[in-house]
């Protein structure tokens, strides 16, 4: 995973509450053993229209979303299916940063695992980020904090180890194989006693 | 059990006797309602009206005697070797309704075997449902088993969101007792009308 200090976009903004996993990335393509290509299905039942082409009132077709890295939408995103190809689909998609009021635990944390920054603010910053869409946007993982326009600043909610393993580019397991060399000398350590 | 003199921070009682078989209405878990009960004449939830054009249903409308079409009893939320009692409890003696399709798939290899010991499997096949390997199967349309675009589920899974069984599909999500008077009176059914 591409270590995450700040990123900086436009917004996508999608209006809707209570966006669950299955409208994320329907289970019909879960058939698979990798992550590459399923940005293609995000949100595919709204994306495109019977016939294969793209639905052009959706917000992910439009010209403005095209290149944005951060998601806005409205409350408990996520729910529903534990899936991890909800958070594949977002990041191949080229989304690295989603904002709401709430997120789903268990999407929140998949997401935390695989690159994408869930961000959790108020529910007026959201109403004022629903209201302008396509505003940039900065996500300074260091210190915690989305920067909006205006030089205005605020701070959201993230675990530190979580935070660490996003800035590094690692997940769980990436963090335990970099400790490999202490737990070899441990381990040399506990069998020579 | 808790550990003896436990504190916990709110304690709830709630009267389970009061509590009527329930089947839901919507497009997510919280849009729900007695079986014997009516869909809401009205919401505050902001996607009351588009889940009800996805389910074809209309505001306040009753629910038993609405049509189905496919009966689902699975998913790791209802198909303990109990939840296929219950429904075979319902489908004893008795056939499915003509035209529906019933699938039951048990929680485990397991619960199979120990179901067919008890001659569950016999009392399913007999009532013109399939009796099915365990696995995902239609609580979110995994292996071939997806239902059709308009046509009515009702599901002992757990989610009922758009799509969740098949583009289009709408997913009445109930217990295994009230899945199986449904399917045996093709039409959404309190399962109190069949245990009598």
């Amino acid at each position: 995973m591409e270590p995450i200090t700040t990123i900086t976009s436009r917004t996508l903004v999608l209006p809707r509450s209570d966006v669950d996993t299955d409208q994320i990335i329907p289970a019909r393509f879960l058939r698979t053993t990798t992550r590459e290509g399923l940005g293609l299905q995000l949100f595919s039942d709204w994306r495109y229209l019977p016939d294969g082409s793209p639905n052009p009132e959706f917000e992910l077709n439009k010209p403005q979303a095209q290149g944005c890295k951060v998601l806005v939408a409205g409350d408990n995103f996520g729910c529903g299916s534990s899936r991890e190809h909800a958070p594949w689909a977002l990041t191949d998609h080229g989304i690295r940063v989603v904002i709401s009021t709430s997120f789903a635990d268990i999407f929140r944390s998949n997401s935390l695992k695989n690159g994408l920054v869930p961000v959790v603010v108020d529910a007026a910053t959201l109403q004022w980020l629903l209201a302008n869409p396509g505003i940039e946007v900065t996500l300074d993982l260091a210190t915690s904090s989305l920067r909006l326009p205006g030089g205005r600043s605020v701070q959201f909610p993230i675990e530190p180890f979580s935070r660490y393993c996003l800035m590094q580019g690692v997940d769980q397991l990436g963090y335990l194989l970099s400790k490999n060399a202490e737990i070899s000398a441990y381990e040399q350590r506990r069998a020579a006693r | 059990m808790t550990d003896e003199g436990a504190v916990f921070d709110r304690e709830v009682v709630m009267d389970a006797g009061a509590v009527e078989p329930m089947i839901t209405w919507g497009t997510h878990p919280g849009m729900v309602a007695a079986v014997s009960g009516n869909v809401p004449a009205s919401s505050s939830d902001p996607v009351f009206g588009k889940a009800l054009d996805y389910m074809g249903f209309a505001a306040g409308q009753k629910l038993a005697g609405s049509p189905i079409n496919v009966v689902f009893v699975g998913s790791c939320t209802n198909s303990r070797l109990t939840d296929l009692r219950a429904a075979a409890g319902v489908l004893k003696g008795r056939k499915i309704a003509p035209g529906v399709q019933m699938l039951v798939v048990p929680g485990s290899q397991q619960i199979k075997k120990q179901a067919e010991a008890e001659g569950l499997d016999r009392i399913f096949l007999d009532a013109g449902a399939e009796w099915r390997e365990s696995g995902c199967s239609m609580c979110l349309g995994m292996n071939g088993d997806t239902v059709g675009a308009g046509q009515y589920s009702v599901s002992t899974s757990n989610r009922n969101f758009e799509g969740r069984q098949g583009v289009g599909a709408r997913t009445l999500l109930a217990s295994p007792l009230t899945a199986a008077a449904s399917a045996v009176r093709g039409v959404i059914t309190d399962p109190r009308d069949l245990l009598g």
